[in-house]
């Protein structure tokens, strides 16, 4: 509990020239500012949940167009990403770690792969939308589905459009290629705030190595750079989830059987 | 100050893990099983990722119960979201045409 | 120093010959920069009420333009197009300028550093850039008023928003995506300070009522309001790049907009009076002189209204096309939220009971909350029932409703904690009369614009409508309200002068003009120094220690403590 971490008189004992003048003690300080910083953390969760739910509403209205499409991206260079993702949260915690020991070197070594790693997702990413554009994929800009119904059992026509059980008027008024684009809509909604959030992140990690080279750091304190990894792990779970919910719906459809 | 510094062997194992659960997630998604377990499997799988992300990397196993308690609270919010929301579209677009859309408890 | 000799009979108790500190948070530093990059927390609050009492009468504006087209059954004053920007700018400046931020941003700014025993809140620079964006989406509001305002209701229902609305509707849609994000700032800073930044021996238990509002509010906050601010994102998204989200002729659903905006919407009504209610059980345990009755009860059922108040959503989605059963099941669980509501009330009730109640304008304020909100409580339950609400949906019933809830309720708690703890941020008294004046015609005024529509909203008049003229038999009540509204103004204008008079000629108040329990009271001066404290206090009793009245004969003075020792010292705090 920080209470106990309160000294009498505010201004007397650890004098730190990092700790703020509202805080007592760099312990207080610390947990302060990591419970700050997931209470952003949970605000970040919700802001993507929001998308997520959409996208599962989508989903289970329009299942056979968002199979379909799901199939038609790049599970190759998906898989690549997730992978590269990963490390870079790994390097990330390990910054972390060198920060705690106050090894500087291996601060600023860890930090540049994490950001490495991050450009190269983001430049995978890049040639994925470039892909995408190039096929004419992008919803309300160009879209066409050609490849429509390539898996056999699901065709293009009335038998597709659900009719209301009482009145047999068709309820859903949306065609398969529309269906289709509802799912490359979400696409580039989510996995485009996910990269937003990897920009911004690069952004903060190049501050925070300049900051590191100059020895702003120490293992008493280290705040930014572990609140900084906290927001990149962040970035790495909804990765984590995006991954499956787009790439991989029901893969084995790809494979010829059904 | 008390900083728990864990090994970098642990960072490893857990990094591991999550490379092999990502091979499990592409593998499930090529079993020809039903697409409610297909959903099931993909979230179940990067739900456990996340759990091992959120513990070892963002530390949270060696933090205090008030970080705990937020690590899991917006987690324990998008569940409430998601059985509240889906719940209600199964059962609307299955009441409206029960013959696109499964019933609530025939989706597996 | 001269122990008064019967206390009881005077309120407030102004020590005379008390004189305001030579240095205080307000004239540490002088200019206009000093204002602008400020990170003190109690500067920042000032900000803040500034900004959003000049909201609150630009909203106040948009009403007094909806009530006088509503005068005469015929639509003969402004147009229906003008009708429409004008309830939009009405909404939308009163919920994401005024009522959102009113209590956390200005009170809760100010108060919950001090009331916890703290120096700051935890991230200053974080309050101040809130405070920032909050100015950035009021600007934005102002832009889109002068350019011509939108027509699409503060709720930016799909696929209206998206497809049809003409004006300027992704700029509102900024401005509220920013309103929101000063929200949660706010939220998030609360919460590390609660958690983290309380004084030695202020355990969670010790802890204001206000606080726990507070606290409650705040994880609204920070769980709500991103999923808004998201939907609110997707409209915008699909407007302008027509992406199919909302919109059935893109393969939209119209219906998932209203799940994702009340989703945080209907939580938003929590944020607004929970830290009300948080006023109301500070200022019920000092004007009565009595402990509060079931602080655990309280603490907790804001905690219980903060979860459940998630689970509730479809309420205002009965007719617009979700299942039975989440029709049923938010039903059930809306029924469930008039539990801790209710205990809030009772618990009050039973404060004042036996208590030594004084009548002055922040008590008046605080009864007329009790008997507004539970007008407005009780109507909300009968909305909640499925079929009562088919009827009443969209109905002047349930406009009635919610301003029983947000003005009678939120904004009167916000005047009573205006009138409460004005002394405490400008070091000065109000006039007394001019107060309780102002508070009567606002009670009146108030129920006199909304009980009517209560009437007429059961007897069908559609919300929305600016030209009746098809029942003229409702122009009676619409009189009514019409004239209620105009008290209702007059009541809410008279502080503007009285309090601002009160600034240069008021009364000295001294540290407790209110004789109240409290950090904020106890250990500070009126207005409070840069710090707040000189020494970190410390805390060895529970809230609220009122002596009760037939014990209070070893009452002493405020001013005979002395300032910033530590508690313990003093041994009676």
């Amino acid at each position: 509990m920080s209470v106990a971490g309160h000294a009498l008189d505010g201004h007397s004992g650890n004098h730190h020239p990092e700790i703020r003048h509202q805080f007592d003690d760099l312990t207080q300080q610390h947990e302060t500012y990591t419970l700050g910083m997931w209470a952003f953390v949970v605000q970040e969760i919700m802001f993507f949940s929001g998308m997520i739910m959409a996208y599962f509403v989508f989903r289970y209205k329009f299942f056979e167009a968002f199979v379909d499409a799901s199939n038609h991206l790049n599970i190759y260079m998906s898989t690549f990403n997730t992978v590269v993702l990963l490390g870079s949260s790994f390097t990330m915690a390990l910054a972390v770690r060198a920060a705690q020991l106050g090894q500087k070197d291996r601060l600023v070594q860890f930090m540049v792969a994490t950001l490495l790693l991050g450009g190269v997702f983001l430049g995978v990413k890049g040639y994925e939308y470039n892909d995408k554009y190039q096929n004419n994929l992008i919803p309300g800009y160009n879209f066409e589905w050609t490849t429509s119904s390539s898996f056999g059992t699901y065709s293009e026509g009335a038998d597709h459009v659900p009719l209301s059980a009482s009145s047999g008027a068709p309820i859903n008024y949306a065609d398969f290629e529309t269906q289709v684009s509802v799912f490359y809509g979400f696409y580039f909604i989510l996995t485009g705030f996910h990269a937003l959030h990897m920009v911004v992140g690069a952004g903060i990690i190049l501050v925070l190595m300049w900051l590191s080279w100059k020895d702003h750091f120490s293992p008493e304190y280290y705040v930014p750079i572990e609140m900084f990894g906290l927001y990149w792990h962040f970035v790495d779970i909804v990765w984590i989830f995006l991954f499956p919910l787009f790439y991989l719906i029901d893969r084995y459809h790809s494979l010829g059987g059904h | 100050m008390e900083h728990h510094v864990i090994p970098i062997k642990t960072y490893v194992i857990i990094l591991v893990a999550l490379l092999c659960l990502t091979a499990a997630t592409v593998t499930v998604s090529f079993m020809p099983i039903s697409p409610a377990l297909h959903m099931m499997g993909a979230i179940i799988i990067a739900a456990v990722k996340t759990s091992l992300v959120v513990l070892y990397f963002m530390h949270v196993k060696y933090n205090d119960h008030v970080i705990w308690a937020y690590a899991g609270l917006g987690f324990l919010f998008v569940i409430f979201f998601f059985i509240i929301l889906l719940g209600d579209y199964v059962a609307l677009l299955n009441s409206l045409s029960p013959s696109t859309y499964a019933e609530p408890f025939d989706l597996f | 120093m001269t122990v008064q000799t019967n206390p009881i009979d005077q309120m407030p108790r102004i020590v005379e010959g008390a004189t305001i500190p030579e240095k205080h948070y307000f004239n540490v530093e002088y200019g206009v920069l000093s204002w602008l990059l400020t990170k003190d927390h109690k500067r920042i609050a000032i900000l803040y009420l500034i900004s959003i009492s000049i909201f609150f009468f630009v909203g106040g504006l948009f009403a007094a333009l909806i009530r006088l087209e509503l005068l005469t059954p015929r639509g003969d004053l402004v147009s229906s197009e003008v009708y429409n920007r004008a309830f939009t700018a009405h909404g939308a400046v009163m919920i994401f300028l005024f009522l959102i931020p009113s209590i956390p941003a200005t009170f809760g700014n100010f108060l919950i550093p001090i009331m916890i025993g703290a120096r700051d809140l935890a991230f200053p620079r974080l309050n101040l850039v809130s405070w920032y964006i909050y100015s950035l989406s009021a600007t934005l509001f102002v832009t889109v008023v002068v350019l011509g305002g939108v027509d699409t209701g503060w709720t930016f229902y799909a696929p209206l928003s998206t497809s049809f609305a003409n004006g300027y509707v992704v700029l509102t849609i900024i401005a509220a995506f920013f309103a929101g994000f000063s929200s949660i700032f706010t939220g998030i800073n609360f919460i590390a300070t609660i958690h983290k930044m309380r004084a030695p021996g202020m355990t969670w238990f010790r802890l204001p009522l206000y606080v726990w509002g507070h606290y409650a509010a705040s994880l609204i906050m920070i769980i709500g309001t991103p999923v808004v601010a998201i939907a609110l994102v997707l409209v915008v998204i699909e407007r302008v790049f027509r992406v199919g989200i909302f919109d059935p002729a893109l393969g939209g659903d119209p219906v998932l907009f209203e799940h994702l905006f009340w989703f945080y919407s209907h939580p938003a009504v929590y944020v607004m009076i929970l830290p009300g209610m948080g006023v109301v059980s500070e200022i019920i345990t000092c004007f009565s002189r009595k402990r509060i009755f079931g602080y655990k009860f309280i603490a907790f059922s804001s905690m219980a209204i903060a979860l459940l108040g998630f689970l509730v959503w479809g309420h205002h989605m009965y007719v617009s096309g979700q299942s039975i059963y989440a029709g049923m099941l938010f039903s059930l669980i809306t029924y469930v939220v008039a539990i801790p509501s209710a205990i809030k009330v009772f618990n009050w009730t039973a404060t004042l009971y036996k208590g030594r109640i004084y009548m002055q304008t922040p008590m008046l304020y605080v009864m007329a909350f009790m008997g507004l909100f539970v007008i407005g409580g009780i109507t909300g339950v009968l909305l909640a029932s499925l079929a009562a609400d088919v009827h009443l949906h969209d109905t002047y019933f349930v406009v009635s409703h919610f301003h029983y809830v947000m003005v009678g309720s939120a904004t009167t708690a916000y005047m009573a904690a205006l009138h409460f703890w004005w002394p405490k941020i400008t070091g000065r008294m109000y006039s007394e009369m001019w107060g309780r004046i102002s508070a009567i015609m606002i009670f009146v005024g108030f129920n006199l614009t909304f009980f009517p529509q209560f009437v007429v909203g059961y007897l069908g008049m559609p919300r929305r409508y600016h030209d009746y003229s098809f029942a003229p038999e409702w122009q009676i009540w619409n009189v009514m309200s019409t004239m209620g509204s105009s008290v209702l103004a007059i009541g809410f204008l008279l502080p503007l002068f009285y309090l601002t008079y009160s600034l240069f000629y008021g009364k000295v108040a001294g540290p407790n003009p209110w004789g109240a329990k409290g950090l904020e009271w106890e250990e500070t001066t009126s207005p409070p120094s840069q710090f707040n404290f000189e020494k970190t206090p410390i805390v060895t009793q529970e809230a609220y220690d009122y002596k009760t009245p037939a014990r209070d004969v070893s009452y002493q003075t405020a001013s005979q403590k002395t300032i910033n020792t530590p508690a313990v010292e003093a041994g009676n705090i």
